[in-house]
């Protein structure tokens, strides 16, 4: 049976890979190549669920690994997979948004050349699975570095409304902070020898390097995998990345390759590096703060639907990166959860903020009004995002912001107090989006554009029941995360009260 | 003098040089042949020609050469890989001259082969060499080759004034070297060592301070070669006006040999190495910077390439000035050697996949190539633009393609040898460099129509341009699977 699992596990990335390949080479016909993409997005989906299911501690080995494919494969050929009570969560997070992504994709008919669309998202969505799935740190880096060139692709391709621009800000951003954050492993390696994580935690546990070896290396890591994950203040290119990016890409980028950043920090920096982790809190609690607050009021003041759901999506990583910076179990485990339950609703709230500006043929949402009457599945299915991410209880981002909250208020009561002013922001901006698009009467520059009434099809409502079910399942059993987290965090120096 | 035997020589000195001889004689025997035979066969001649050079890869394959450690005369060192690299260079180079002359049919053909050969055989020795004299006598021979090569499309313009910028050019350069050889054999004289010999370079470093003299002379001809500052204003030049499979000649192989010889003179300085990797770092800053800035205005492609190749001389010398300091440990040494080879594969898979494609465009000289040409390329020949898409990803350095690795061992090597500061210039240049890499990709992407040159298709270069994008992602995978066990 252990077998087995491994082969799911390297399945999950391998397939939407292959498949990825196989449409981009291949001139298939409409019909086969829907088949493909569907098959590569399904199984790794599927793949994830079982996993999720068949993970228990019991599989740990001494390494802290369930599921490690070195039985299968030795040597440093092939990439290490593995999973642990964190890479868990967000292994399971990708395959769901990848198939509710997919699905949206195949949802939809006009799209240009779906053959190329579809393949460059499932070598995007195979190096997903690949990232949150390695032990090996450079593979985790490579597979995560399969996006850039897809996305950038896509949305030169596909993209809205000013791509050409924002797709060069992205990919130079991007490959400046990957850089930086490369070479943060490359200290990591020279100070240890060995890329594989779990060589690494044994090599830096045997022997941790000095404190100023490790506030050295830190801020690479920091600032990198900060800009990946837009922290304040390198965060400018993601808005206006994910308004122009087509909507699956979007969906992809925003709810799983931004959580990336956040997942090295808390797998790879934190455990490795804990008592610059400790030093560097303060700083990072400052710049969160600024992404909770400065960009929760940027978002109250936009008026474009795509551009209020990009901005909040920054504003709401700013209390993922609180939860870190209070250096606390409980505020890492929150910062996961709100990666889960963000990762989803986000990716929701993207699919459907794209339909509705497709269907109005109008992105102000001053102007619009009463699609409620007019569209009442997709007002259902938005209202029930944007309460998600303003942390309604029985969605699982609820449980998020309270984690990171307790566990700020024993950092400092100060940071716990504005990071709860951030709430009521993304409660002011979110509320006010739906009293303006769905109740009330629409404005007459909206009967302009033309707009067309149509409610979401079966098919695309198939992707949104994916999301809000998994947003109220984690949110109604959370232990199925956080057991497995505790067990990762439980032994995080870090995280400890008196390290020194 | 103390190093030159005058021994009779063995079949060992003959079979050190085999790829070379095979290489000299099959180009005498093509010619012959051509005048020979009627003028129909010459296609025929054309195709041996390539054959033979695939089948010479047997040479080094086979360790033929590779009965004696140090061997003809002492004059060479043994390089089976940069034998194999060579070769590839002129069979990949063959290749596109086969689709270059269907452009043009009043071209001479065979005798491009054969001066490719010539020009090949002499950059094996030059690379090979371990003394002064016969690098300097090989670099001649191989630089003669190559002014004739760029200047190959007789009727064109561009091609001749490539040529003639290339021969002042490669005037001066072999001017000072041939400077700096006389000064270091001068300084030698006096003190009855000969200083020609790369193992007496750390002797004259500590002896005489007419060899250090002469040395700065020595290293400006090699970096004119590699196209490195303050010596790399005539590459754009060149590279625009060459025919385009001599551009991809002489950005892979010509930078390749040099890349070697500045190798290993710098791995035979174990002395004052401080000073030595001081000038290499600020060498490698200044050409980073200048190769990537440049280039981030440029929209002519092969202007483009040429600058890109100018940035990539400077990655190779962050690798320099890493070996110059690992003076003391000669088996980093020889890893960093090891990273130069795989370095250079992996950018001669990435340059000549991209030159195939560029290659492939209806105007002949290909010299006023633009960016615009290339808009709606990925309607026009799918294949043209994702194999293009990859190659442009490896020079730019993005996983999981063999330029990412590349990139990655010279700064790990560079970390080792605590160049801090250079790694920041490295990334500092490749983020630029994502720039001007991505607006290809980003222009091949356009919907818009392409400018005035047409897109020919890729012909019968189909499938050598699809192998080298394969090859491209997934070499540096294999590779550096075997490379963790070398640090």
């Amino acid at each position: 049976m252990q077998n087995f699992y491994e082969y799911l596990l390297m399945a999950s990335v391998a397939v939407p890979l292959l498949c990825g390949c196989v449409l981009a080479i291949f001139p298939l016909s409409t019909k086969a190549s829907r088949l493909t993409a569907l098959i590569g997005f399904i199984i790794p989906a599927m793949a994830a669920l079982f996993l999720w299911e068949a993970f228990d501690k019991a599989l740990y080995t001494d390494s802290g690994f369930a599921f490690l494919t070195s039985s299968i494969f030795s040597g440093d050929l092939l990439p290490l997979f593995g999973l642990n009570g964190l890479s868990l969560p967000m292994f399971v997070l990708a395959g769901i948004v990848g198939l509710a992504a997919g699905l949206w994709a195949l949802a939809q008919k006009n799209i240009e050349s779906f053959r190329m669309y579809a393949g460059l998202m499932l070598i995007m969505s195979g190096g997903l699975m690949g990232a949150f799935a390695s032990v090996n740190t450079l593979w985790m880096y490579m597979f995560h570095e399969f996006a850039l060139v897809p996305t950038f692709i896509a949305m030169c391709v596909w993209g809205g409304q000013g791509r050409r621009t924002a797709a060069m800000e992205m990919a130079v951003y991007l490959t400046l902070g990957a850089l930086a954050a490369l070479v943060g492993l490359i200290m990591l390696f020279i100070n240890s020898g060995s890329f594989n994580l779990i060589d690494m935690m044994q090599s830096y546990a045997a022997m941790p390097p000095s404190e100023a070896v490790q506030d050295f290396i830190f801020p690479f890591l920091l600032f990198g995998l900060g800009t990946l994950v837009s922290l304040f203040p390198f965060h400018s290119w993601a808005p206006r990345t994910y308004a122009a990016a087509p909507t699956s890409f979007a969906m992809l980028h925003a709810g799983v390759l931004k959580k990336f950043g956040l997942y090295m920090l808390l797998q790879v920096a934190l455990p490795l590096l804990p008592l610059a982790a400790k030093n560097w809190a303060g700083v990072l609690a400052a710049l969160a703060l600024c992404n909770v607050v400065v960009m929760g009021l940027v978002t109250m003041a936009q008026r474009d639907v795509k551009m209020m759901v990009s901005y909040s999506s920054v504003s709401h990583m700013g209390i993922c990166f609180l939860g870190i910076a209070s250096m606390s179990v409980l505020g890492a485990g929150g910062a996961v959860l709100m990666m889960f339950g963000h990762g989803l609703s986000v990716a929701l709230l993207f699919m459907l903020s794209n339909a509705l500006v497709n269907r109005l043929n109008q992105w102000n949402m001053q102007w619009m009004g009463g699609v409620y009457s007019k569209m009442p599945v997709l007002a259902c299915f938005f209202v029930a995002a944007i309460l998600a991410t303003i942390g309604l209880p029985g969605f699982v981002n609820f449980w998020g912001e309270l984690s990171v909250l307790v566990a700020l208020w024993k950092f400092s009561p100060a940071v716990c107090a504005a990071g709860a002013l951030g709430l009521i922001i993304s409660a002011i901006y979110g509320l006010r989006a739906v009293a303006w698009i769905f109740m009330g009467k629409a404005d007459r520059r909206l009967e302009a554009a033309q707009p067309v009434y149509t409610d979401l099809t079966w098919q695309e409502r198939i992707p949104a029941i994916l999301l809000v079910a998994a947003l109220v399942f984690v949110g109604v059993f959370p232990d199925t995360i956080t057991s497995g987290l505790d067990e990762v965090f439980g032994s995080v120096r870090a995280f400890a009260v008196n390290i020194k | 003098m103390e190093n030159i035997s005058a021994s009779i020589p063995t079949a060992a000195d003959w079979f050190s040089v085999s790829t070379e001889i095979a290489l000299v004689c099959t180009a005498a025997v093509l010619l012959l042949l051509k005048v020979l035979l009627p003028a129909r066969a010459e296609k025929a001649l054309n195709i041996i020609a390539v054959v033979a050079l695939c089948l010479m890869m047997a040479f080094p394959l086979s360790g033929l050469s590779a009965e004696r450690g140090a061997s003809f005369f002492n004059m060479l060192f043994l390089l089976p890989s940069f034998e194999l690299f060579g070769l590839a260079c002129a069979i990949f180079t063959s290749l596109m001259a086969f689709r270059y002359f269907s452009k043009d049919k009043s071209l001479a053909r065979t005798e491009f082969f054969c001066v490719l050969m010539v020009c090949t055989a002499s950059m094996m020795i030059f690379a090979r060499s371990i003394n002064l004299f016969l690098t300097f006598v090989s670099l001649e021979c191989m630089t003669i080759c190559m002014y004739i090569l760029a200047a190959w499309s007789r009727r064109s313009a561009p091609s001749l004034e490539a040529s003639v910028k290339f021969l002042i050019v490669g005037g001066v350069s072999g001017a000072l070297f041939l400077m700096g050889l006389a000064l270091i054999y001068g300084a030698g004289l006096s003190s009855g060592v000969d200083f020609s010999y790369y193992s007496n370079f750390a002797e004259g470093l500590n002896s005489s301070r007419l060899f250090c003299f002469g040395l700065v002379f020595v290293f400006a001809g090699l970096l004119f070669k590699i196209g490195a500052f303050p010596f790399q204003f005539w590459m754009p030049d060149v590279y625009q006006g060459s025919p385009t499979p001599v551009s991809a000649f002489l950005a892979v192989a010509s930078k390749a040999a040099a890349a070697v010889v500045i190798f290993i003179m710098a791995m035979s300085m174990s002395v004052n190495s401080d000073k030595l990797v001081l000038a290499l770092s600020v060498l490698a800053a200044a050409t980073i910077i200048i190769g990537n800035f440049t280039a981030l205005t440029q929209s002519n492609i092969k202007r483009l390439m040429a600058l890109s190749g100018i940035s990539n001389a400077g990655y190779i010398l962050v690798l320099a000035a890493a070996t110059a300091s690992f003076a003391l440990d000669p088996d980093r040494q020889t890893v960093c050697f090891t990273i130069l080879m795989f370095y250079m594969v992996a950018y001669m898979f990435a340059t000549y996949g991209i030159f195939f494609v560029v290659n492939s465009f209806a105007d002949l000289d290909d010299s006023h190539q633009n960016m615009l040409d290339y808009c709606g390329l990925s309607k026009i020949s799918p294949a043209a633009s994702s194999t293009l898409t990859i190659n442009l990803a490896s020079l730019a350095g993005i996983p999981p393609t063999a330029g990412f690795f590349g990139k990655l061992l010279v700064i790990i090597m560079a970390w080792f040898a605590g160049l801090y500061w250079l790694v920041g210039i490295m990334i500092i240049g490749s983020a630029a460099s994502i720039y001007y890499y991505f607006v290809w990709i980003r222009t091949a992407h356009a919907e818009k129509k392409g400018g005035e040159v047409v897109f020919a298709g890729l012909g019968g270069s189909a499938s050598t341009v699809v192998a080298l994008a394969g090859v491209t992602l997934l070499f540096g995978v294999f590779i550096f699977g075997t490379l963790p066990a070398a640090f």
